[in-house]
């Protein structure tokens, strides 16, 4: 009895944080505009709620332990796919993530957007997002997430193009919306797959005992293709450095903390499905993907699009960590980069919005996302600093931050996985290793432009108000290791809670680490401090020949590039305009069939009933003379049968 | 007897000719002169077959014919005058709202 009530509680707990995001939404969506100013604080205010009964069921499940609930959904002859909820410790602690990133993501808002005339659709879009992503976080069928994936991709279109009056916006939206439609087919082929061997789309449930392995691995490939679309992957990532054209604190709280994530954390919900092709597939992509985020931060200007490259580089990051044989450090690590690189965006969001202040107030006009036009924020924005440097080093992976844990069970978890004896699984490492040397450059990069170096323009800077200071803040504690397990060298306690497995701490790989940190800084202070800004070049490395590398890189890079174009125009060129040759002779045999043969045939048909018609038609024409005379013909051929 | 086949042919060619004026006619108020002519030819039948027979039958029933005849007659001239005023014409041919439109 007192098992049914504490379950029934649970799922009315579930119901509840899945229901007060979609009822901000629906608010929003229907109050007038006079009221408009309401609209950010009673959706703060409800998803405040949410986030609160999100902890109480939280707590809930970590004692009661898993819950699911179900109901028939659709029931296509004696198949019925159910609709449901399924709630674990693993589960809920993302549940708790995306609404504690929504909810500081809505304050830093109401301040971040106070001079926005779309409040009300801002707002709401905020709440519908939040309910997608947690409806895909629980949702325990396969086509129930599927609906939510398509629900969270369409939120991001508009809040992406919210801005709708630029056409940067439009275009970027309509670039995001059209890169997941690819990745969505692919994940529907890959769902169609499943259904067809199994019938059943239940995640729990779902086994690859019934399923041909070829077409289980195809299955595999399909979902991750739109794995590769929503997570920004290496073939398809371009859309979210354009993404970036919507407001900051969207894309903290979806194109970096939550909805780019959702990719990765289907990955690790279907982990068991994947056969061993598709995790070498996964891998590699990941790591490329990884590798080129890390050297796109590392040239761009634009502060939110370096923020972009690096979320690129830390998704593949993640993936590689799944494909690798790290999916419990790879999920801990999407858990971490929600929190640090929300709160990377969202001060990067406190800085714009601060130059931006000064600059419309000084009545200057400079790119205010350039790193180059700023710097010296250090004095000037010095909580912004704080929580820029507390999520930085969590992203560099420093001691004492959560970085540093989840990117130490990955690269354990790794190391373990790719043996002592060489094979293809040792690039993949040093490619894990080589990223989490170049990520801390990058951010040290950051950090030396915008605070550090002297400022370009002498300006009078007004520290951000503390309605956004305070979501900063509360995302840097999150970062803090302190938060997330009490030993900051070891792998254990809050994650030995949250993962069935974990394995023991490998002493030499968190001192190399450590090692490679610190070395990775000290390299980077090297570069950039001795480089002022007189230098066009902004890579410049005299010292380490670094320079002559990326120059040869970048040469064999253009030669490579040359290379490809060659192929592609020669090879892939011909090979197009052969098949669409050979499909055109074939559309006009088929044009000619058509028009001939088969449009005959029905002409034919038609002309002779036409002709038919016209014949009775003509008798009805109109006149009452004509009528009569026909009646009486009628009549006589009656009369004649009648008598004959 | 010979004198009531004369007859007959007379009732015969009433009756075609007022079918020949009720389908070659223009205008409607010959149409319903023909018509008339149809009926008198019937009328004439009916006397005629109440001279081979005992009683007074068929007489009686000319007259009846005779009455709704101008009834008929009435309606039809009420209808030609209604159509007149509606289409402004009174030939059949410039009217065909029956026939549909296309």
């Amino acid at each position: 009895m007192t098992e049914t009530i504490s379950s029934s509680f649970s799922l009315w707990l579930a119901f509840c944080v899945l229901g007060i995001p979609l009822l901000s939404a629906l608010i929003c969506f229907i109050i007038s505009d006079k009221v408009a100013w309401l609209a950010p604080l009673f959706s703060s205010l409800l998803i405040m709620t949410s986030t609160i009964i999100a902890i109480i069921l939280f707590f809930q499940i970590t004692k009661t332990g898993t819950f699911s609930y179900s109901w028939p959904w659709i029931s296509i002859s004696q198949k019925t796919i159910h609709a449901g909820i399924l709630l674990d410790s693993k589960i809920m602690i993302m549940v708790l993530v995306v609404n504690l990133v929504s909810l500081v993501v809505h304050l830093f808002s109401i301040s971040y957007m106070a001079e926005d005339n779309a409040l009300v659709r801002y707002f709401g879009m905020l709440g519908f997002f939040t309910f997608a992503m947690i409806g895909l976080v629980m949702s325990s069928n396969l086509l129930v997430l599927f609906c939510f994936w398509e629900l969270v991709g369409f939120s991001s279109y508009r809040l992406i193009g919210h801005w709708h009056e630029k056409p940067e916006a439009v275009n970027a939206a309509t670039k995001a919306f059209i890169i997941n439609r690819v990745g969505d087919l692919g994940f529907l082929i890959g769902l169609m797959i499943l259904w067809s061997y199994s019938s059943n789309l239940d995640i729990t449930e779902l086994t690859p005992n019934y399923i041909p392995s070829g077409w289980l691995t195809a299955a595999g490939a399909c979902i991750f293709i739109g794995v590769i679309s929503k997570s920004a992957q290496f073939p398809l990532f371009n859309w979210l450095p354009d993404a970036m054209e919507g407001p900051t604190p969207v894309s903290a709280l979806i194109h970096a903390a939550t909805m780019v994530a959702a990719g990765v954390y289907v990955l690790i919900r279907i982990e068991n499905l994947f056969t061993t092709e598709v995790f070498v597939v996964i891998s590699i992509v990941g790591v490329i993907t990884a590798i080129a985020g890390a050297m796109g931060a590392l040239f761009q200007y634009d502060i939110k699009k370096i923020l972009a490259y690096s979320t690129i580089s830390q998704l593949g990051y993640m993936v590689m960590a799944v494909g690798s044989g790290a999916a419990e450090g790879g999920y801990l690590h999407l858990l971490h980069h929600a929190f640090f690189k929300a709160g990377l965006f969202l001060a990067a969001g406190a800085i714009i919005h601060a130059m931006y202040q000064s600059y419309h107030h000084h009545e200057v006009k400079i790119d205010v996302q350039d790193i180059r036009n700023l710097g010296g924020l250090r004095k000037k924005l010095p909580i912004t600093f704080l929580s820029f440097i507390i999520c930085g080093a969590a992203l560099a992976g420093i001691p004492f931050t959560s970085g540093f844990v989840s990117k130490e069970l990955i690269l354990t978890q790794m190391a373990q996985w790719s043996g002592i004896a060489f094979s293809w699984k040792w690039f993949i490492l040093i490619g894990a290793w080589m990223v989490s040397f170049v990520t801390p450059i990058y951010i040290f990069r950051m950090i030396w432009f915008l605070f550090l170096k002297d400022a370009k323009h002498q300006l009078e800077i007004i520290e951000v108000p503390l309605i956004m200071r305070i979501p900063m803040l509360v995302l840097s504690l999150c970062s803090l290791a302190l938060f997330v397990t009490f030993a900051p060298f070891h792998i254990s306690s809050m994650i030995n809670f949250l993962l069935a497995t974990f394995p023991a701490m490998n002493l030499s790989i968190t001192i190399l680490s450590t090692l490679m940190v610190v070395i990775s800084l000290i390299s980077a202070y090297f570069i950039y401090s001795k480089n002022d800004l007189h230098h066009a070049r902004e890579f410049l490395f005299p010292h380490f020949y670094l320079d002559w590398i990326y120059d040869q890189t970048l040469i064999i890079a253009n030669v490579w590039a040359e290379f490809v174009h060659k192929i592609d125009r020669k090879v892939i060129d011909k090979l197009i305009h052969g098949i669409t040759y050979f499909q055109v002779t074939v559309a006009h045999l088929v044009g000619w069939t058509d028009r001939f043969l088969v449009d005959g045939l029905v002409n034919g048909v038609a002309y002779s009933a036409k002709g038919i018609g016209t014949i009775t038609r003509s008798l009805a024409n109109g006149k009452i003379q004509s009528y009569l005379l026909w009646t009486l013909a009628g009549l006589l051929i009656f009369i004649l049968w009648v008598l004959s | 007897m010979p004198e009531h086949n004369l007859l007959f042919f007379l009732g015969a060619f009433l009756f075609s000719s007022g079918l020949y004026i009720v389908f070659t006619k223009k205008n409607a108020i010959m149409i319903l002169l023909g018509i008339e002519l149809m009926l008198n030819a019937a009328n004439l039948n009916l006397v005629i077959f109440n001279q081979l027979t005992t009683g007074y039958d068929g007489q009686f029933f000319a007259l009846f014919v005779i009455v709704v005849a101008v009834c008929e007659a009435a309606v039809g001239l009420a209808l030609i005058f209604r159509i007149y005023h509606y289409f402004h014409t009174s030939v059949p041919d410039q009217f065909s709202d029956l026939k549909e439109i296309n």
